[in-house]
Formats: structure tokens, sequence, C-alpha cells
């Protein structure tokens, strides 16, 4: 089976989303980034595994594209073979991964 | 793009899975999925057939996915996928193929 | 019964804010926004998808949607009925707002 590389490629703020103010919680926490990762942090996922340390949600969202590129599928005309694009569902602060299968 | 065809092939009923009828709280009698055994759907461009149940859709669109991207999984036919709903008082199992242009 | 939900488009991302650069698919061809517009709305019929809406959007976001059909609350992120998800187009995201419609 192929291994699976994660990037983290970009997270938003959620000033990108909503403008300069920005998102405050009904209990009045302000929101930051996603704190769960660092742009350009890498994972590998080995058997369809969930990486140690790994968002539960984010996982969750990515793990039909991860499965795909797993099973030999590729995204055709849209992303470059074995490799794709995906985003966790997080409205609020957005991150965006790049996926690639390594060959073995 | 490959259109993907969707088959019921089980329609598993309460009583499969308790060995009783299945009684809600509010004491109605849970019924068997409407759907038949044998009837099929072709999903085109990845999409949903109109009238096709929203929670089984969410339930198999990854292997949709899948399929529709070219992928195989181990263990069954090339361009094939068994799955089935998440309704557990009365799961539904389907056949998903990949029908090659 | 089950509420439905009103999902209200909050934001259109673009490549160029993931990757500061236009993005090409393999064929050469650039892939622009998404054709939503900030603002733009839909409603759910009996907690399906609403006519013409994008389908991946809509698996994305379909979870959600039925955590809050079903009267779920993510008190300390968003209040009662309200949440916000990005579809998980890594390319060019789009962020949603998702409200339940309580009837009167």
């Amino acid at each position: 089976m192929p291994k699976i590389k994660i990037t983290v490629v970009k997270r938003f703020k959620p000033e990108d989303v909503f403008g300069d103010e920005g998102y405050t919680t009904p209990n009045g926490k302000k929101i930051t980034e996603c704190t769960a990762f660092k742009d350009g942090q890498e994972f590998i996922v080995e058997k369809l595994d969930k990486p140690e340390g790994f968002c539960g949600w984010a996982w969750r969202d990515i793990y039909k594209d991860v499965a795909v590129l797993n099973f030999g599928g590729n995204f055709k005309n849209w992303a470059k073979d074995g490799t794709q694009f995906t985003a966790c569902t997080d409205g609020v602060r957005p991150v965006c991964f790049k996926l690639e299968r390594i060959d073995e | 793009m490959p259109k993907i065809k969707i088959s019921v092939l089980k329609v598993f009923t309460p009583e499969d899975v308790f060995g009783e009828k299945y009684i809600a709280p509010d004491g109605t009698v849970a019924e068997p999925c409407h759907l038949k055994e044998g009837q099929e759907w072709i999903s085109t461009d990845l999409k949903k057939p109109d009238g096709f149940c929203s929670w089984a859709w969410d339930d198999f669109r990854k292997d949709l996915y899948l399929l529709y991207f070219g992928g195989d999984i181990p263990d069954t036919p090339k361009g094939v996928v068994y799955t089935v709903c998440s309704d557990a008082k009365r799961p539904v199992c389907f056949k998903l193929e990949r029908l090659e242009e | 019964m089950p509420s439905e939900v009103k999902i209200t488009v909050v934001k259109n991302l673009s490549p160029e804010d993931i990757f500061g650069k236009k993005f090409y698919r393999p064929s050469g061809k650039e892939l622009t926004k998404c054709p939503y517009k900030k603002g733009e709305s839909f409603i759910t019929t009996d907690g399906n998808m609403p006519e013409g809406f994008c389908h991946h959007a809509w698996f994305g976001m379909y979870p959600k949607i039925t955590f809050i059909r079903f009267g779920g609350n993510f008190d300390d992120w968003a209040g009662e009925g309200v949440d916000y998800v990005c579809c998980p187009d890594g390319i060019r995201p789009v962020i949603f707002k998702l409200e339940r419609i309580l009837e009167d």
C-alpha cells in the first residue's frame, strides 16, 4: 500500500472570512487561526490510519480524498495524478491541505 | 467521467436485527426501509439521483467518490464496492459499480 | 419534526488566497473562484439538498446540517442553532453560515 503525505498549505484567520471584526464566540472568546496545525507541517499516512496527533475533525473531512489516493485513484483534470487539494470544514478558520501519494 | 450504478442488494428488517419487532419510544413499530431489493439508479457526475435517500447517500458517498476517481479496493472485483447504509435498525446493503465509458 | 436549515454564503476564497498565485489544472486551464456570491442563501427541504446546490459542498456540510436540524447547538462556538462550515474544496473554498429555521 502506498503512503500518503499530508501538507498544511494554508491556515485562514477568522478575519479572512468575516472581515476586520474577526470572530468572537457567544461567550466572548476571540478565535484565532487553527492552533491544531502549523503552516507547512507534514504528516505521513500509513495503512489509512490517522497520523498521531492529527485533528479528528479534519481527518474525517479529508479521509475520503486520502482513500481515493490510497486505492490508486486520481483526480483527473483537477490536480496532478497522485495529488489532491482539500480543506477542513471549519467555517470560522478553514485549513487547506495538499495530499500526495508516495508510491513505493 | 464514469457513471456509477447503485443497486439494492439486501434490505434487512428490524426483526432481522433484533430478533423481534422494534418499537420506538413513542410506541410506533419500525418498518423496514421502503427501498426494494434489485432497485437501481445511475449517478452521473457524482450527483445524487432524484429522490434518493439523503442519509444513505451520505453514508456511501465516499465509496462513490473512490470509484468515480478510478480507485479500486482490494478483495472485491475491480470497479465495485459493496456498502451499507448506517440505519442500524434496518440496514440496506448496496452494490456500487463503475460503468466504464 | 426536525427543522429546516438556511445556508448563506459568507465568503468565497480564491486560489490566490491559498497559494499566493494562480492555480492551473493539469490541462493548463486556470481554476478561478467558485461562482457563489456572498449573501446568496438556500433552504433545505425535509433536510435534503436545495435544488441546484453544489453536491461537493453539500457532502462537506451534511453532518452539521443533520446536527442542527435535530436540535444540536454549538453553544460556546456559534450560538443556538448556528454554525459555520467550509466546503472541502482545498483550491477555492467557500464558507457558509448554517442557521436552524424555527417554526412559528
